[in-house]
């Protein structure tokens, strides 16, 4: 008896230690390029933001953490960047979850007239992000303009910020669409049923049952979302350029690449990359995390 | 047996001959931000001709706006991918020039032969020394729709009070007096030195931007700069929805339809914007002031080409240097774009626009980029173009606040360094 529940041990730890091989083999190639590309360059960007470096001239003295304070103490510009940034995000994140969310209650039942809709509203997707920007600054100054009688969004003060959102959500809002369909279907129809033999309206329904059902699709587009939002680029720079006035629309990203590539000023711009990825880091783990206690299992 | 051997022989030396007078094949790569079209073209046709009499020369040419180009050239330097051919004026690219990577042409038989004014040869410097070869210059005013001047019997003002009355009778004739492009932040930085570059030179601040950029200056003590951003807000006044979201071809195509009088714009954009509406008629002046003194011209270098120090082939480079600045090239070049040459022997004939402005600097009441000891550069030409951006994008910017502005943002740079 002894022996054969420690053969079944044996077995059982062999086929673990198999399925997990198994599984790395299928990780790594992923997980070198992540390596490769993201991790190792992440790591040797960081003694640049201690130097002075203008990789132009070839000037690259050890300044200490120079770059870091002169980014906390004068650094506006960076720091209006991040406000940008997260004002961004959180318009971003708004708009594409909630027409994502919209249109995947209303065609979220298969026919074909809503298989059509689900195509025609992904496939802003598809477009690149600058043809997408090029498109509606278009819209906004041949079509939006002169049917209102106002000026572009992108050109006022104020709305700039709000109409770069709308290019973004323009574009993602079918992807979100797309996860809260498989969210929608992955809810078992029996728990409706209930509700309505307990009498329940169909708001109660949507409130009580659809949507903490939802929240993993929440989490996941969140997530995505906050990680896009937060390395905006390039939206802004087909369209803007962080204009329309003084750093309105300038962006962590567009910080980071004017300072290192137009400014000449590579140390200080590297300075501000980290810090742009450890304000990254953080937001993205507390919203996941938070987001992680809300899930029904 | 000997026959066969001499044969061989002769064979031999032919085979070797030929392989000796065969060129190796050349790739020189080429760097500019030529922004419009008819530009683009015509310099494709330079480069497409010149291939038929060197076949073993090819062009990588790569078109960037001007504000990408700022950007991108450094990357490609520090890259170690310097270009062949770069083109920018010497003062706007000193870190590249100080790290050694552009040619010094001073005293190059291209650049002597050229004959250059004064100002035109203080543009292709830096630090006294000659880096770059200039094929035309340019100039920006405001150019006009003349059958709608005609229509109001409305002609060119010659002081900012003819030009307020000007704007005022096509507004109460339902005409908008300008379009504009503010959305390219290049234009409300050149509508802005129509006034301030005259100003500065005339008063003796030619070093005023650079003692801004080292901070050994304040902007209020320059009342040029508050002065420039007045006229230019009463100008503002006259605007429409579209000023701020017009980008560069969409004004050029809207003033072509005739949707407005004028357009504030370059010499450089004219080939383009008659190109719209070959039928409409248009002529140029200078943008008047109100204290009673006739306007200077702006000029600069346009076409400025500077030459790698790192090139492999710099022999083939300047041979083709020397080919892009011969008066049939040239004048090939000023045919196509309508852009007025400095290459001596270039006789075009040119529409009255560009005449216009040839006359303008022939008179020589200018306000040349030469004159100053540097034109701002990098990160403060950025910020000069934003803040003179901002100037039209938001009404609650006034003069002071503008120069407030240039002021904070010139200290933050400063002290990021």
């Amino acid at each position: 008896m002894a022996n054969s529940s420690r053969d079944l041990r044996r077995a059982s730890g062999s086929l673990y230690r198999t399925r997990t091989m198994t599984y790395a083999c299928f990780l790594a190639p992923a997980l070198i390029l992540y390596l490769l590309v993201v991790i190792i360059p992440f790591f040797q960007g960081i003694p640049y933001s201690f130097t002075n470096w203008q990789p132009v001239k070839g000037v690259k003295d050890f300044v200490g953490f120079k770059n870091y304070i002169n980014l906390f103490t004068k650094g506006k510009v960076f720091w209006k960047s991040v406000r940008n940034t997260f004002e961004f995000t959180v318009i971003y994140i708004l708009i594409s979850n909630a027409i994502g969310l919209g249109m995947a209650l209303l065609v979220q039942r298969s026919s074909r007239l809503n298989n059509l809709c689900r195509t025609l509203i992904f496939m802003p997707y598809v477009l690149s992000l600058i043809t997408a920007a090029f498109v509606w600054r278009n819209i906004y100054s041949s079509v939006y303009s002169p049917i209102f009688g106002v000026p572009s969004p992108l050109g006022t003060k104020g709305q700039a910020m709000y109409g770069i959102a709308i290019i973004s959500s323009w574009r993602t809002a079918g992807y979100c669409m797309l996860i809260y369909i498989a969210g929608l279907q992955g809810v078992p129809n029996e728990y409706y049923e209930a509700a309505s033999v307990e009498g329940a309206n169909g708001f109660q329904k949507f409130t009580k049952i659809t949507m903490p059902m939802l929240i993993p699709a929440f989490s996941s587009n969140v997530s995505l979302l906050l990680a896009w939002g937060l390395k905006v680029f390039e939206v802004v720079r087909a369209t803007t350029k962080g204009g329309p006035t003084l750093n309105e629309t300038t962006t962590m990203s567009m910080f980071v690449f004017d300072n290192i590539f137009a400014n000449w000023k590579a140390g200080y711009g590297q300075a501000a990359a980290i810090l742009m990825t450890l304000i990254l880091l953080v937001v993205s783990f507390i919203v996941s995390g938070f987001f992680r206690k809300q899930e029904v299992y | 047996m000997k026959k066969l051997l001499t044969l061989v022989l002769c064979l031999i030396m032919v085979l070797c001959a030929v392989l000796a007078t065969a060129e190796e094949p050349v790739t020189i790569t080429i760097m500019h931000y030529m922004g419009n079209t008819v530009k683009i073209e015509a310099f494709d046709a330079i480069l497409a001709k010149y291939q038929e009499t060197h076949p073993n020369v090819t062009f990588e040419a790569q078109m960037y706006s001007q504000n990408d180009y700022i950007a991108q050239l450094p990357i490609r330097i520090a890259n170690g991918d310097t270009p062949d051919i770069m083109m920018g004026s010497p003062n706007q690219y000193s870190d590249i020039i100080d790290a050694g990577k552009i040619k010094n042409l001073t005293g190059h038989e291209l650049i002597t032969k050229l004959g250059l004014a004064e100002g035109d040869q203080k543009n292709c410097q830096y630090n006294g020394e000659v880096y770059a070869l200039p094929l035309d210059f340019k100039t920006y005013g405001v150019i006009y729709n003349k059958a709608i001047f005609e229509k109001y019997g409305l002609t060119e003002p010659k002081t900012q009070g003819e030009f307020d009355a000007l704007c005022k009778v096509l507004k109460d004739n339902g005409v908008d007096p300008f379009i504009r492009n503010n959305s390219n932040v290049t234009y409300p930085d050149i509508e802005m030195r129509a006034i301030l570059w005259p100003l500065l030179l005339e008063n003796g601040n030619a070093d005023a931007f650079e003692k801004l950029m080292n901070g050994e200056a304040q902007f209020t003590d320059y009342p040029e700069f508050a002065k420039a951003f007045e006229l230019w807000g009463r100008r503002l006044a006259f605007n429409r929805i579209d000023d701020m979201s017009n980008d560069t071809t969409m004004a050029r195509q809207k003033i072509a339809a005739g949707e407005a009088a004028m357009i504030y714009d370059g010499t450089w954009a004219f080939a383009q914007i008659q190109g719209f509406n070959p039928e409409v008629e248009y002529g140029m002046f200078v943008m008047p002031r109100d204290d009673g003194k006739e306007n200077a011209w702006c000029i600069q270098l346009d076409q400025l080409f500077m030459v790698s120090n790192e090139s492999k082939h710099e022999e083939a480079v300047m041979e083709f240097m020397a080919y892009l600045l011969s008066p049939e090239t040239a004048g090939f070049w000023s045919a196509q774009t309508l852009s007025p040459s400095v290459v001596p022997g270039v006789e075009t004939e040119m529409p009255e626009v560009i005449m216009a402005a040839c006359k303008g600097k022939e008179s020589g009441n200018i306000a040349h980029e030469g004159a100053f000891t540097t034109w701002l550069k990098s990160e403060y030409l950025t910020a000069w173009r934003q803040i003179t951006q901002t100037f039209c994008a938001d009404e609650t910017v006034g003069v002071e606040e503008a120069v407030q502005l240039l002021q904070d943002t010139f200290d933050e740079i400063n002290a990021s360094k």
